[in-house]
């Protein structure tokens, strides 16, 4: 894993001002030119390098320290990791198409939902929060994985159309209200042990012995091959819905 | 040349290319794991008459199987890519659905290159789900889920084949059915744990070995009457004094080193009392392109 790391000089300066620029694309410039890229700071337009501090060499990794929570971070991102050493926040990832980002600190709303303008969520890529989301968690979500370590916020999956989200804490009865709301498909996993507080349009399904869901399995293998870790819980509670919408949509939750 | 008192004929086995997938079946427990197995590989021993070549490679450990459920590596061979895209989801659709708890994965996911082939298997079998089947893509890798009445059955979107070798041989020449069954016996389970080979034939032995052609216009193989001890006597034969049972061992392999090592081991263990010679099938050289001398895979 090789490729830039920047450093933000100065913790009480205004913040750049577009998250969205801010690619793994840029690991990819030498660093003459990633020293002189420009840069919207408020009204300015600087070099990045006047207020970053840039170390390492071209790759496909750009690890961001010690930033405000930005917004629009990994915004329509395609490839590479973008690596944030801190807080996001809001709209993280929105309408990702690829790649691996990983935040080391909590996130604000709606990741992984879509860009302004824009019907659809990510729709490819993966998401690692490190910390806890905020409410949308996977907004309008058409496929991809999100995984978030603490809990996130209401609504988890809202009007998610395909892909997956696993919440491993899932402690604060916030991240389990109104999950799945308008669900068409999608994946929705609570790792924790709050009780799902379920909208009346989710249908219970029963329970299940993890041995006979095999696809819990791969998904938790692929959330530990992101270097998180989990446990494989042996019995889980199955809800599909939202039987409103298209009704393919399901939510895990251990038991 | 000879092992243990076991003269080994100075003979080649003569092998043909195959195509080959290998899917990896897991289940809830070992018990369902073996009868999905070998439903599965069922009638599966030759293809002049079975759609596919059929066995266990190997059985895999929690710790080596996709999902992380007791599972086996099958190895399917046949003719060609078009025969084996067909005969993979027919055995998967009526052997490994049908039977509980079982999930089919691809063995072979880094066959990507021109000269392999990914065969459909998810993507045809999810039409079962009559519309309720959902997939899910985790890595790269799309897995079809079609809901059953134990819950839901899972298959990998397609699984790659590719160019491989069928039989690889070698006969067993014993002076009885007791030492040519042991001897048959004790090379098939030294194969057995072997990478990228399978015997496909019941328990491994073949009986009934063959030649090609017959005196029926219908029939393109018939018995190996040079090998049939009962025709001595009224038939060029190929059999020593004092051979009254010959057992084929025949080996399907990914590749040919793999087969060559099959053959080796196998040999090995065969021989020794009882088993008066170790001898090899072959159509003169002119039809297979792949071929194994006894005096060389024991080197």
């Amino acid at each position: 894993m090789s490729g830039y790391v920047l450093t933000w000089r100065d913790p009480q300066a205004s913040a750049p001002s577009d998250g969205a620029v801010l690619l793994p694309e840029l690991a990819q410039l030498d660093k003459q030119s990633l020293l002189a890229m420009p840069l919207t700071v408020g009204r300015d337009v600087v070099p990045l390098g006047e207020r970053f501090d840039v170390e390492g060499e071209p790759g496909d990794t750009l690890t961001l320290r010690r930033l405000p929570p930005l917004d629009r971070l990994g915004e329509a991102m395609t490839w590479g990791i973008l690596i944030i050493d801190g807080p996001a926040g809001d709209d993280l990832g929105a309408s990702m198409r690829g790649g691996l980002i990983r935040v080391r600190g909590n996130a604000g709303a709606r990741v992984g939902g879509p860009s302004a303008g824009r019907h659809h969520g990510m729709t490819d890529g993966e998401i690692v929060i490190e910390g806890d989301a905020g409410e949308q968690c996977g907004l309008n979500m058409r496929r991809g994985m999100i995984v978030v370590t603490g809990n996130t916020g209401a609504y988890p999956g809202h009007r998610m159309a395909a892909g997956t989200i696993v919440v491993v804490g899932a402690e604060a009865p916030s991240c389990q209200y109104g999950a799945g709301l308008e669900m068409r498909r999608g994946t929705i996993v609570f790792l924790g042990a709050t009780p799902m507080v379920a909208h009346p349009s989710l249908a219970v399904q029963g329970e299940y012995a993890a041995a006979a869901v095999p696809i819990l399995s791969l998904l938790l293998r692929r959330v530990a091959a992101l270097e998180v870790n989990v446990t494989h819980p042996p019995r889980w509670r199955l809800s599909s819905g939202d039987m409103m919408e298209l009704g393919k949509g399901e939510i895990w939750q251990a038991i | 040349m000879d092992i243990q008192g076991t003269i080994i004929e100075d003979e080649f086995a003569e092998a043909f290319r195959m195509w080959a997938a290998r899917l990896i079946v897991t289940a809830m427990n070992p018990h369902w794991l073996r009868i999905a197995a070998q439903e599965s590989c069922g009638y599966g021993t030759s293809v002049i008459g079975c759609d596919a070549e059929a066995g266990v490679e190997r059985w895999l450990g929690g710790e080596h199987t996709p999902d992380g459920r007791p599972g086996a590596a099958l190895l399917w061979f046949a003719f060609n890519a078009k025969a084996l895209a067909k005969a993979v989801p027919n055995r998967v659709g009526q052997c490994l659905m049908t039977c509980p708890t079982t999930a089919v994965y691809d063995g072979l996911p880094e066959a990507k290159d021109s000269d392999d082939a990914r065969l459909p298997l998810g993507n045809m079998i999810r039409f079962f789900g009559d519309g309720h089947q959902k997939s899910k893509v985790i890595a790269d890798r799309r897995y079809w889920r079609i809901p059953v009445m134990d819950g839901e059955f899972l298959a990998e979107e397609s699984i790659g084949a590719v160019k491989a070798i069928g039989g690889g041989n070698f006969l067993i020449c014993a002076v009885d059915h007791e030492a040519g069954l042991a001897a048959a016996q004790r090379a098939v389970e030294v194969i057995g744990p072997l990478p990228g080979v399978i015997t496909p034939f019941p328990g491994g032995v073949v009986r009934s070995g063959s030649k090609v052609g017959s005196r029926y216009n219908k029939l393109f193989a018939s018995t190996n009457d040079e090998y049939c001890p009962m025709l001595r006597g009224r038939n060029h034969t190929k059999l020593r004094e004092g051979v009254t049972c010959v057992y084929e061992i025949v080996i399907n392999g990914l590749n040919a080193p793999a087969i060559a090592e099959a053959m080796n081991h196998g040999i090995r263990a065969a021989c020794g009392p009882g088993v008066v010679a170790i001898s090899a099938g072959n159509y003169g050289g002119t039809l297979g392109k792949f071929h194994f001398r006894l005096r060389e895979v024991l080197k």
